[in-house]
């Protein structure tokens, strides 16, 4: 009798929570996973708010201070602890080199009015989140080559590096799905008829493809309105590849009961397919989200450093570290170096995320 | 007995023909000034790109002229690595007639090609036979022609030839630098018509023959050049021992500056050429690492913006009023006012820099107007001159011209090089300022020349060419029927007052001979360009070398690099 209940009261505790519900208490437990998220929705957070926690607009420049060291903050004082500050810095005699003026402190103020900024579109504003007065910059992260701003033009970077994969991820996706729901579940003659033409896309060199766009793409457009331009076309020839994956789920999918109890229903083709088919997929789907992004930060980076992607004065990771490539501004500025390292955490806190899910979803475990 | 006298007789004999092979003696040899040096040694130095060809006569680019050209061969004068100034080379010496028009040469006596055969009068006459043929693909033929003109040539004895032009021509010395070519070598493959397949790449390097002080030992593609003393050699050092000192070189093929100047500072190479950005780095270097670094002053090179005044630019369909705005002399004014060339200094030449004004390089000490007008930056004057040629400002801050178009343009340059995609940035930011927009996009050189020389259908760019010393070399620039007349290339009729007094000037400036007359000529040149601004001048990198210790004789110029003096310098062990 005893026995009975416990199981029945299991039975009720389990039927509580959802699938994804249960999926979500698994992916939490994964430390590793849930430290990468947070870092992702960290930096998602700042490149959004890019103009306000940024202290100058991404082409401000201040031109006798290029590649100018990253600014030293100081907390304490003669008098002991105080509210942070700087030191003025004055151009030294020969190239890039500074001095440190003791004899001025600037107090960093929070809530600073600068450079305006419309921010969605919508609101207008001229408040940075932290700032320091007159024309003494702070470059938090250095400045680089033109005495802009690193740090602001990493946060303004990262806008475009970070949502370039949605973009590219959300068409894919979409016409992945559709495809492939379409080929998998009709099967015959129009099953040969799309997967010979993923197959032909798929034979596409994309690299090429992309140096004949850029080449083409007339001068006028907006660098990152290119950009977008190219991405969603290599997104239209990135869905081949899905679109397999999903047509081999698909069918056999159709095979189980309940697609045949849907059938019976009397419940059209388009539903069973929406409804039905492709929500089994979702696992899948989500997994290789997450890790296809990076992929396309890292195309990004790529295309930029080359010279095809975003260019100047418009920021991007890529043609940031672009602009490191020599012996010198290596050994000498190496702050130059930063948004590598920005790219390096981003992809890795993506990678360790879909590890994480695809645990997390799997339903094996 | 009988033996011992025909062994002697042979032995006669063999000295005889030994004597008679040893050609002639070598009467007008060089002499060094410099001190004595070692003999001996490997010189090694870097190439960033493989040549495509050993055959001088047709080569196009300079990744196979720069093996060549002074090094394997040799012209009949040469222009001194210091001053510029022109010097004997193969010719011991050379006479002008009253009028210009008659050139005679006096060649070397018993100069011998690297495979010991004398150097006559024939090797001269047969190089410009194959120049003239209108089947060899040589720039050198058009540059030759005076006044559409080939000169006539013929030889007047064994050591003597005489060129007679159609009209007096002052810039024709210089182009008697171009290099002679053997004719016992080369004779055969030009009467079968073969002479552009030969001496390729993969010809066996003791075919190629030339009268300079190396001659060619190897070659493996990507790998490395390798050339090696010319035993024959006409300069001699002041001991009366053949030139050049050094007798093996290497010439590794780098892949790109960085490669260049990584070998160079892990000892491997002798010298290198510094980019600014490098300069404090390699300076600091140079302390303790026996070699130092030598700033030659600024360069031959020139950077400047053009914008496209050519009424036949396809684009003006669509945008009839960039016409009016490039042609607007208030409009580049404003522009040139708006260059913050201390900026450009600091920033995209690392400080290693010169402010150019004059179409002429800064260089060029011959011909150089220094009292051309300037613009000094000043985004107050350039508002002053936008608002004189009848631009205005919206509320927004955006410039307007007088039909109210939004001043909108873009700007090109070519991609991969730093030095001129931090300009074009220094430029929009500024322009900006002034409410101007600017595209800037780096696009594929050949794209780039394309548009400036036959689609003509860019807004502006931003672009650089290589002066010399003699100002006539730019006709094809600056003369309105020019192909490079970049702003508007190939007129039938000068399309202004003067474009017309600057074609007038170049047509004058080559019929004098007098020198002084020439600099007035080009002086009024260059105080035209300054003042009607068809391209506007930013800056010029400095010449900067690092050179080890260890080579000696050197005397490093921004005309000559180091190498100009090859056959004096020497390795010191």
């Amino acid at each position: 009798m005893q026995h009975k209940l416990k199981l029945d009261d299991q039975i009720k505790v389990n039927s509580t929570k959802t699938l994804w519900q249960k999926n979500l208490a698994r992916l939490l437990k994964n430390k590793f996973a849930l430290i990468a998220a947070v870092i992702i929705f960290l930096l998602y957070f700042l490149a959004i708010f890019a103009p306000f926690f940024a202290p100058y607009s991404s082409t401000k420049n201040f031109k006798n201070k290029f590649f100018h060291p990253p600014t030293k903050i100081h907390f304490t004082d003669e008098n002991g602890l105080t509210s942070p500050y700087i030191y003025g810095t004055e151009v030294k005699e020969g190239w890039a080199e500074y001095e440190i003026n003791k004899e001025k402190k600037y107090p960093i103020k929070f809530f600073q009015q600068g450079d305006s900024y419309q921010f969605l579109g919508v609101f207008e504003s001229n408040i940075h989140l932290f700032g320091v007065e007159a024309d003494q910059p702070i470059f938090i992260l250095g400045s680089d080559n033109y005495g802009r701003d690193l740090f602001t033009r990493i946060l303004y970077g990262g806008r475009v590096s970070l949502f370039i994969g949605f973009i590219a991820i959300f068409i894919t996706t979409f016409i992945g799905l559709i495809m492939g729901g379409i080929s998998g579940y009709y099967g015959g003659f129009i099953d040969s008829v799309i997967m010979r033409a993923v197959e032909v896309i798929m034979s596409i060199p994309s690299f090429y493809l992309l140096l004949a766009l850029a080449a083409v793409l007339p001068l006028d457009l907006s660098s990152a309105f290119r950009f977008f331009l190219i991405v969603s076309i290599l997104a239209f020839q990135g869905w081949a590849g899905m679109a397999r994956v999903i047509r081999g789920m698909v069918l056999s999918v159709k095979s189980e009961d309940y697609i045949a109890a849907a059938k019976a229903l009397g419940a059209d083709d388009k539903r069973i397919i929406l409804k039905h088919i492709l929500p089994s997929t979702a696992t899948y789907v989500i997994i290789r989200a997450t890790v296809a992004i990076p992929g396309y930060i890292i195309m990004e980076s790529g295309l930029s450093f080359i010279g095809l992607g975003i260019q100047e004065p418009s920021a991007s990771w890529g043609n940031m570290l672009s602009a490191a490539q020599n012996i010198t501004k290596i050994s000498d500025f190496p702050w130059l170096l930063l948004p590598g390292l920005f790219i390096f955490i981003t992809v890795l806190s993506y990678n360790i995320l879909g590890d994480g899910l695809r645990d997390a979803l799997d339903p094996k475990s | 007995m009988t033996k011992k006298i025909i062994t002697i007789l042979i032995l006669i004999l063999i000295l005889f023909i030994f004597n008679i092979s040893a050609a002639a003696e070598l009467k007008d040899p060089w002499i060094s000034e410099k001190e004595q040096g070692q003999h001996g040694g490997t010189l090694i130095t870097t190439l960033l790109g493989d040549p495509k060809t050993f055959n001088t006569i047709i080569a196009k680019e300079t990744s196979s002229s720069t093996i060549t050209d002074g090094y394997i061969f040799e012209g009949l004068v040469t222009r001194n690595g210091v001053t510029t100034e022109y010097e004997p080379e193969l010719a011991k010496s050379w006479d002008i007639s009253e009028d210009g028009r008659k050139y005679t040469f006096y060649l070397r006596e018993g100069v011998q090609w690297s495979d010991g055969k004398e150097f006559k009068a024939d090797d001269v006459i047969f190089t410009f036979d194959v120049i003239k043929d209108e089947n060899i693909p040589t720039s050198s033929r058009d540059v030759l022609k005076v006044n559409g003109e080939f000169p006539v040539y013929k030889k007047i004895d064994k050591y003597t030839v005489q060129f007679t032009l159609p009209e007096s021509f002052a810039p024709f010395l210089n182009n008697m630098t171009a290099p002679i070519i053997p004719k016992h070598k080369l004779n055969e493959a030009w009467e079968k018509g073969e002479f552009n397949n030969s001496w390729g790449i993969n010809t066996d390097p003791a075919e190629i023959v030339g009268t300079g002080p190396f001659k060619l030992v190897d070659y493996k593609n990507g790998e490395r050049v390798v050339m090696e003393k010319n035993n024959y050699y006409w300069r001699q050092d002041p001991n009366g021992k053949t030139l050049p000192y050094i007798n093996r070189w290497i010439r590794v093929i780098a892949e790109s500056q960085e490669t260049e100047s990584l070998l160079f500072e892990k000892g491997q190479t002798h010298y290198l050429s510094v980019r600014g950005i490098d300069y404090r780095r390699i300076k600091a270097e140079s302390e303790n690492n026996n070699f130092s670094v030598v700033d030659a002053g600024p360069t031959f090179s020139t950077n400047f913006l053009v914008f496209n005044m050519n009424p036949r630019n396809p684009n003006l369909e669509d945008e009839p009023y960039k016409y009016e705005w490039f042609t607007n002399l208030n409009f580049r004014r404003a522009i040139a006012h708006a260059f913050d060339k201390e900026t450009m200094i600091n920033q995209a030449l690392a400080g290693q820099g010169t402010k150019q004004w004059s179409p002429i390089s800064i260089a060029n000490k011959v011909y150089l107007n220094e009292g051309v007008k300037r613009y000094p930056y000043n985004l107050e004057k350039a508002r002053e001159e936008l608002e004189k040629g009848g631009f205005k400002w919206n509320e927004n801050g955006e410039l307007l011209d007088a039909n109210n178009n939004k001043v909108e343009f873009t700007m090109v340059t070519n991609a991969g090089n730093n030095v001129r995609e931090s300009l074009v940035n220094i430029i929009a930011s500024e322009l900006r300022e002034l409410g101007i927009k600017v595209n800037s996009t780096p696009i594929e050189f050949n794209k780039m020349v394309n548009q400036l020389s036959s689609e003509w259908n860019f807004d502006s760019i931003l672009i650089g060419l290589t002066g010399g010393v003699e100002p006539h070399q730019g006709t094809n620039v600056w003369m309105s029927n020019g192909h490079l007349h970049m702003w508007n290339p190939v007129q039938e009729e000068p399309a202004t007052e003067w474009e017309k007094r600057i074609d007038e000037l170049f047509v004058k400036g080559s019929q004098t001979v007098d020198l002084e007359k020439r600099k007035e000529y080009y002086n009024e040149f260059q105080e035209i360009v300054a003042e009607k601004l068809p391209v506007i001048y930013t800056v010029t990198p400095n010449s900067l070398y690092a050179v080890r210790d260890s080579l000696k004789n050197t005397e490093v110029t921004a005309y000559g690099g180091v190498l100009w003096n090859i056959h004096e310098l020497y390795l010191e062990n």
